[in-house]
């Protein structure tokens, strides 16, 4: 190593990371983590049928749940 | 069962109905076709437990499970959830000082447990030498196992608090890392054992 190069500061030392605290103490948030104002939750109903042609979907039942918003459904030949 | 419409003011009443501890409950059943069965509010029950040294009295849906109860109704979202089926232990909590995966313990089995999660292990600040050690060693990648990871090694620590690489490792086969950072896991808690044992 030539006595000109200066002796470096941070490459080849350990580097605390910013986030390591939070991530050691449970603070740190991840997505599922979040709760914001009017925050809606979806659940997804899969097919009980592993192949099948779907002639329909009735989602009236989902529909008529309390505090259900929106059903997001497949509509067949749509 | 029955007795929901009154969940909400029941709050401050005796609770004759609570599980003894752990106690399994009886399973209903499921039912594949739901549409057909009438919509009725879950049961409750009201258990008390002490998390991280706060005592909770809480009213629970029976279906609720411990990281449920823990996250989305105390607010400790520091237990993840990662598979939700017993598999990741990114959920391990310590109940009466034993980890345990908190996807799979029913919130009602707690009545009366003492449960410490993430958030209970510093104290004003102030981490343990096992956080300290995930620090030093870059334990923490994307940390979302962290937590898990940490709670089953504290577990060790109080039973082994000098362990070798290989008791860390048989310890924590049941948390996994999808960063794969087992080699920075285990050299971190190695060496908060030898803190701890008071190593020369």
């Amino acid at each position: 190593v030539s006595a000109a190069v200066q002796p470096l500061t941070t490459v080849g030392h350990v580097t605390p990371r910013v986030d390591a605290v939070a991530r050691v103490t449970g603070q740190a948030k991840y997505t599922n983590d979040l709760k914001l104002p009017g925050m809606l939750y979806a659940r997804v109903l899969r097919s009980p049928h592993p192949h099948a042609r779907i002639r329909r979907i009735d989602t009236s039942e989902a529909s008529r749940l309390p505090g259900v918003r929106a059903v997001i459904t497949h509509v067949p030949g749509g | 069962m029955g007795d929901t419409s009154a969940a909400s003011s029941s709050r401050q009443e005796g609770h004759p109905t609570a599980m003894s501890h752990r106690a399994v409950p009886e399973c209903s059943g499921l039912t594949p076709d739901a549409t057909t069965s009438a919509i009725t509010a879950p049961s409750t029950t009201a258990i008390s437990l002490t998390v991280n040294g706060v005592n909770h009295r809480v009213e629970v849906e029976d279906r609720w499970t411990l990281v449920e109860l823990l996250r989305d109704h105390l607010d400790l979202t520091g237990t993840k959830i990662g598979c939700d089926r017993s598999e990741c232990g990114a959920c391990t909590v310590l109940m009466d000082g034993k980890p345990v995966y908190a996807c799979c313990q029913l919130a009602v089995w707690a009545d009366g447990a003492d449960v410490q999660t993430v958030e209970g292990l510093a104290h004003d600040g102030r981490l343990t030498p096992l956080q300290q050690a995930f620090i030093d060693h870059n334990a923490p990648q994307c940390g979302f196992c962290t937590p898990g990871q940490l709670m089953t090694a504290t577990a060790l620590l109080n039973t082994a608090p000098r362990p070798d690489a290989a008791q860390v490792k048989q310890a924590l086969v049941g948390n996994l890392c999808r960063c794969a950072n087992y080699n920075a896991i285990v050299e971190a808690v190695v060496a908060a054992g030898a803190h701890q044992g008071g190593a020369a």
